[in-house]
């Protein structure tokens, strides 16, 4: 009895440590689009060993820095323009699916981390978010417009041009034929004086 | 001569219905489920090191880090704000330590689908040996948040 109650308070001294697990997919989050315009997509949480919530949160490195290293990515969405639309507070039990949106109104590509930490442990996980903003739309139809306007002043020069060339060609081989008719004309004529 | 021209035609028959069955038993339906690299990390919830004081160290921690998913990670840690905890030391050799806000660990995925990915181990101390405690409101008990953050490598 004695030697149970010893080795019973030699495993309660030991400081009780349990290891929790932690996970996301996907690894990368792609993002396309213009700037003004609503983006989602989905990524799935999961975890083991554990029971509470799940915090979340991104952080951001400066517009055009692309690095994948956490200690770049010190910015807040809001200072970057960036209005994000994901949970933020999850109580997980098992894997589940979630929705993030982006909306940005400057364009340029954006680099981020989208992470979340189980509360009251030392643990987080997070995901890349890679996000391409292109002009507005409005820009871009105007720019995409004009260009459809020169390939088309281009196509009515090269028409117009075949229109110029085309009674040139047309007469040239009807003049071809005219005078393949007059000389055969007058063979016909050699020919029946030969007679 | 007629009965060799329609033999001749039996024969060729026969040989072009044998090419035509061979030729459609080698259609073969393969099929996988490619499933999307995850992120899956595992270590301990929290780590206490007991009683210390300034100008001492606390007993030496030791930790497991490990890689369970499909995917190589690097493990960073936070920017520790915490004055005490900001002399968190680590190692992975039990020899040399170094500060926890330099700690970047690589943890290689497993080769084989299914098993556990690289473990690490991580020898922590609290290193008050240089820590002058001047200010009361710098003893009892204290906690602070140092994430270990898995990020895609």
């Amino acid at each position: 009895m004695k030697y149970l109650i010893v080795i019973i308070a030699f495993f309660i001294s030991f400081p009780i440590i349990s290891a929790l697990e932690l996970g996301i997919s996907p690894i990368e989050l792609k993002f396309e689009g213009n700037a003004g315009e609503k983006i989602c997509k989905n990524y799935t949480l999961f975890v083991e060993d554990f029971s509470g919530f799940l915090i979340g949160e991104t952080k951001w490195a400066k517009i055009g820095e692309i690095k994948k290293d956490l200690k770049i990515h010190t910015l807040n969405a809001e200072s970057l323009g960036i209005t994000l639309e994901y949970q933020k507070n999850i109580n997980l039990h098992e894997k589940t699916s979630f929705e993030i949106c982006i909306l940005c109104k400057t364009s340029g590509n954006y680099h981020g981390a989208l992470l979340y930490q189980a509360e009251g442990t030392n643990l987080g996980v997070g995901n890349w978010i890679i996000l391409k903003i292109n002009e507005n739309n409005l820009k871009s139809n105007l720019q995409s417009n004009s260009k459809i306007a020169m390939l088309n002043n281009k196509k009515i020069k090269s028409s117009f041009n075949f229109l110029i060339l085309s009674p040139t060609i047309f007469l040239f081989f009807v003049f071809i034929l005219l005078f393949k008719l007059k000389r055969k004309e007058k063979q016909d004529f050699y020919s029946a004086e030969d007679y | 001569m007629k009965k060799t021209f329609f033999a001749s035609i039996f024969i060729f028959a026969i040989l072009l219905s044998v090419f035509v069955s061979s030729s459609e038993s080698k259609r073969v339906v393969v099929n996988a489920e490619i499933l999307e690299p995850e992120i899956k990390f595992s270590a301990p919830s929290s780590i206490d090191f007991g009683q210390v004081t300034c100008g001492y160290e606390s007993d030496i921690n030791k930790i497991e880090l490990k890689n369970l998913g499909t995917q190589d990670i690097k493990i960073t840690v936070s920017n520790v704000t915490d004055e005490i905890f900001r002399s968190l030391k680590y190692s992975t050799t039990n020899k040399t330590f170094s500060s926890i806000s330099k700690l970047s660990l690589s943890l290689d995925k497993s080769d084989i689908l299914g098993e556990e990915g690289e473990t690490e181990e991580l020898w922590l101390k609290l290193d008050l040996s240089s820590l002058k405690c001047n200010d009361s409101e710098m003893f009892g008990k204290k906690s602070s948040e140092i994430i270990f953050w898995a990020m895609p490598d």
